[in-house]
């Protein structure tokens, strides 16, 4: 058993392959064609049968983050007035236009034709508004139902049973607007939407993540893990940004064998692993090698993030007329990790797959992006009512400013010494 | 202070016994509801007696248990509301997708409901509503609607167009009273805008009872608009007013604006009420940026008022965005914009928000007198 193995070389290749698609947009918006900027809950897949290059929101303010961009393009926010702390995550990417630094992230964002977003929290479309009115450029908003009744059932059933667990009310009003949507696009780009094409991109995207779903569930019950989610994160979401695409496909299947590669070679994360961790929360895109510490420290291995599990359970979808189950897609990952009870029943029965011994979650001591209340404290006791430990952590995923490296890598080496390790001794002895 | 919590607590008392006592003698159900998005006419139609959930005594004992960091006050105190017992007489709760906070709410109160078939919280009802202007937004606002009309029925009296119309018809009456109001509110002598608050707080908290005119006072105080967030708690018009103003106007789910409008009669009945829920005056989050920020100028013109004060939660994201440009709107006509900043949701600091108030009356009374004198 060989430990810590050099970073894949396809995680080098998608990062070139992500940027070299960047700049191809550029060229291309800068010769007049459509490009547009949407939030993460927008189905790209709209776009991409549209063949209307799309880049998400939140991938975009990673990549600022990842270049330790954050201070100040939300600064720039707060020089034009808007106080501090608003939604750092959604809201960077605006500052990353407003700022007038010259050497922006990849040459910076190209001006968005079309700006899309949904209107859950009441914070993402008043920053679509403001973008769209400064810019001039206009502001699509879709509005998502609530899941007011669903049913409990396995959550991987979700790619086949989506109608009967989302529910065909929420499902036709967010297919609907897909269609006013469509319809909206042709007339903004001039681009028609290719049904052939939309059922090729629905294949292709469950193509890719049925490999995410092999790749977790070799991860889950690999001892020690072959891969942590240093790894795992960035293999995950750079083809997720071109999902549908053949290129995703294939780069999802590179991790799927690289993961079954090191398992077979016996390289793994960690030799001395002796705990495994979930990490809850978003993925700590400025500072990823933060998670390493705690392997060299304690064999404690972060095995699991929600990029890779919302790959494998949120996305999949089989059957049903395709835009039905694009908008059943959207719901379902959202309702899988903010709504109770998909959320509660997914953590545990990831946790128990994974063989997670202990929980690191991410809170915000500003209040978090919108209105949580219960809900973190409802996922808590059902791992602890599975025997599994929970800390929660104050941070900010894209704001370096909110991240206290020095009091967290203690507060997280106390819970690992005094919550976990007396648990796995007494597995041990026993 | 004319207001204080206590006052506002002795209201919902009464309207408490009050609405007991119907249903007592009449046998109707006790409908609670949150959110001013919330058609009082649907539930009415079904024959149950609407009452509005609001935080009348802060607390958080009954939730102590679930609070952590970061945690969403207004939520914790709804919940806490919830479960505390003073919502105990309602029969059914309908919970209103705006403000935005109360999907949080249903979330936890449903799961907690599930996990513990003793948790006191009454049995709930999702309504949604939403703002967009396309035709399948309006046909899901509709259906909304109907279902929430089939759900209610179906623990009352089934609701039928002629029942709804005539729901309609008494409620859009009772929406006159609200624009008489409006009307005092803006003349000289007028009605202070906290005696203002609580005859609206009374209207919504049981729709059943005539609103009786709030004492009139002549004041030669610099008139605001009061724009806040959607918190349910009143003493902030106490402690502005204190300053040395009169709130004339206000911009939240529990201000004129949210009820004034009355339902059509003249269509169906059920796309009247969408309609009418749909196009209410756009307040911060979910409706369009650009329609609220024009409303509220054109409010703020026609109620001719000297300031525009913002108190706006630290929680209220959704309303921070807008705080630039609405200030610049003002302005631009000529209406002095003061942001109290960040404020917790519950217990501000009242002395250091009244500080900052009278100086900022004091500024303006001198651009009004340099303007006079001009």
């Amino acid at each position: 058993m060989s430990a810590q193995p050099n970073r894949a070389e396809f995680l080098a290749e998608n990062s070139a392959y992500n940027k070299r698609w960047f700049h191809d947009v550029q060229t291309q918006v800068a010769n007049g064609q459509p490009f547009a900027f949407v939030n993460v809950d927008t189905p790209t897949e709209i776009f991409k049968a549209m063949g209307i290059p799309v880049v998400v929101n939140q991938w975009w303010a990673s990549v600022c983050s990842a270049r330790k961009r954050g201070p100040e393009y939300l600064s720039a926010l707060n020089a034009q007035g808007f106080r501090e702390g608003l939604c750092s995550y959604c809201s960077m990417s605006l500052g990353s236009v407003i700022a007038t630094d010259e050497d922006k992230p990849w040459g910076g964002l190209p001006k968005p034709t079309i700006l899309v977003t949904n209107n859950d929290c009441g914070s993402k479309r008043k920053i679509f508004e403001v973008w769209g009115e400064r810019e001039n450029i206009p502001v699509f908003v879709l509005e998502h139902p609530i899941l007011d009744n669903p049913p409990r059932a396995n959550i991987e059933s979700l790619r086949h049973n989506w109608e009967a667990l989302i529910g065909t009310r929420q499902i036709d009003f967010l297919a609907n607007q897909y269609k006013d949507l469509i319809a909206f696009l042709e007339e903004q780009t001039g681009r028609a939407f290719d049904w052939d094409r939309f059922t090729q991109v629905m294949t292709y995207v469950n193509e890719q993540e049925e490999h995410y779903a092999k790749t977790r569930n070799l991860i889950a019950k690999t001892y020690p893990a072959p891969m942590n989610v240093i790894e795992q994160m960035p293999a995950t979401m750079v083809p997720q940004w071109h999902r549908g695409t053949a290129w995703g496909v294939e780069r999802a299947q590179l991790f799927h064998a690289e993961v079954e590669r090191r398992v077979r070679d016996g390289e793994v994360s960690c030799a001395h692993e002796q705990h495994r961790l979930m990490w809850l929360g978003r993925g700590l895109w400025h500072n990823l090698p933060f998670y390493r510490y705690f392997e060299e420290q304690y064999g404690a291995v972060f095995v699991w993030s929600v990029y890779l599990a919302i790959a494998s359970d949120g996305y999949p979808r089989y059957g049903g007329e395709p835009l039905r189950a694009l908008a059943s897609r959207m719901l379902g990952i959202f309702a899988l990790v903010g709504e109770v009870p998909f959320v509660t029943d997914w953590y545990v029965q990831e946790a128990k797959r994974a063989g997670i011994n202990g929980v690191i979650r991410m809170g915000d001591e500003r209040g978090g992006c919108k209105p949580v209340f219960g809900r973190r404290h409802l996922v808590d006791d059902v791992l602890e009512a599975a025997g599994i430990p929970v800390l929660t952590i104050s941070g900010d995923p894209v704001d370096p400013r909110a991240w206290d490296e020095d009091r967290l890598t203690k507060q997280i080496g106390e819970f690992i010494a005094t919550r976990l390790t007396p648990i796995t001794k007494a597995g041990t002895s026993s | 202070m004319l207001s204080s919590t206590s006052t506002f607590s002795s209201l919902f008392s009464e309207a408490v016994t009050a609405a007991v006592a119907l249903r007592a003698a009449t046998g109707r159900k006790i409908v609670g509801y949150l959110g001013a998005g919330v058609p009082i006419e649907i539930i009415a139609a079904a024959g149950h007696i609407p009452f509005r959930i609001g935080v009348f005594q802060p607390g958080l004992k009954s939730v102590e248990r679930f609070l952590e960091m970061g945690d969403s006050d207004v939520v914790a105190q709804l919940a806490n509301a919830m479960l505390d017992g003073s919502y105990a007489f309602l029969d059914y709760v309908v919970v209103g997708n705006t403000p935005t906070f109360n999907i949080t709410l249903f979330h936890f109160l449903r799961e907690s409901r599930r996990l513990d078939p003793s948790f006191p919280a009454p049995p709930m009802i999702f309504h949604e509503i939403h703002h967009g202007e396309s035709d399948t937004i309006a046909a899901f606002n509709v259906e909304s609607c109907r279902r929430l009309a089939d759900q209610l029925g179906a623990l009352g009296t089934k609701v039928t167009d002629a029942s709804l119309r005539a729901a309609i018809e008494k409620i859009n009456a009772r929406r006159q009273e609200i624009a008489r109001l409006r009307t005092l509110r803006r003349q000289s002598p007028g009605a202070s805008g906290t005696e203002a608050l609580m005859a609206l707080t009374r209207w919504q908290l049981f729709a059943d009872r005539p609103l009786a005119d709030p004492p009139l006072q002549t004041r030669e105080l610099p008139r605001v608009l009061f724009s806040g967030s959607d918190v349910s708690h009143f003493d902030h018009y106490a402690i502005v007013e204190a300053a040395g103003c009169t709130i004339i106007a206000d911009d939240h789910d529990w201000g004129e604006e949210a009820l004034l409008s009355a339902v059509d009669t003249g269509s169906d009945p059920f796309i009247a009420i969408a309609t009418r829920y749909a196009n209410q005056t756009p307040r911060s989050a979910r409706w369009s940026r650009q329609k609220r920020i024009a409303s509220f100028v054109e409010r703020a013109i026609e109620a001719k008022v000297n300031g525009v004060v913002l108190w706006i939660s630290e929680e209220d994201q959704a309303s921070s965005w807008d705080v630039p440009a609405l200030t610049d709107a003002l302005a631009a006509h000529g209406v002095a914009t003061l942001d109290l900043g960040k404020q917790p949701a519950f217990d501000s600091d009242s002395a250091a928000i009244v500080a900052k108030l009278r100086r900022w009356l004091y500024e303006l009374s001198l651009q009004r007198n340099e303007t006079e004198v001009a």
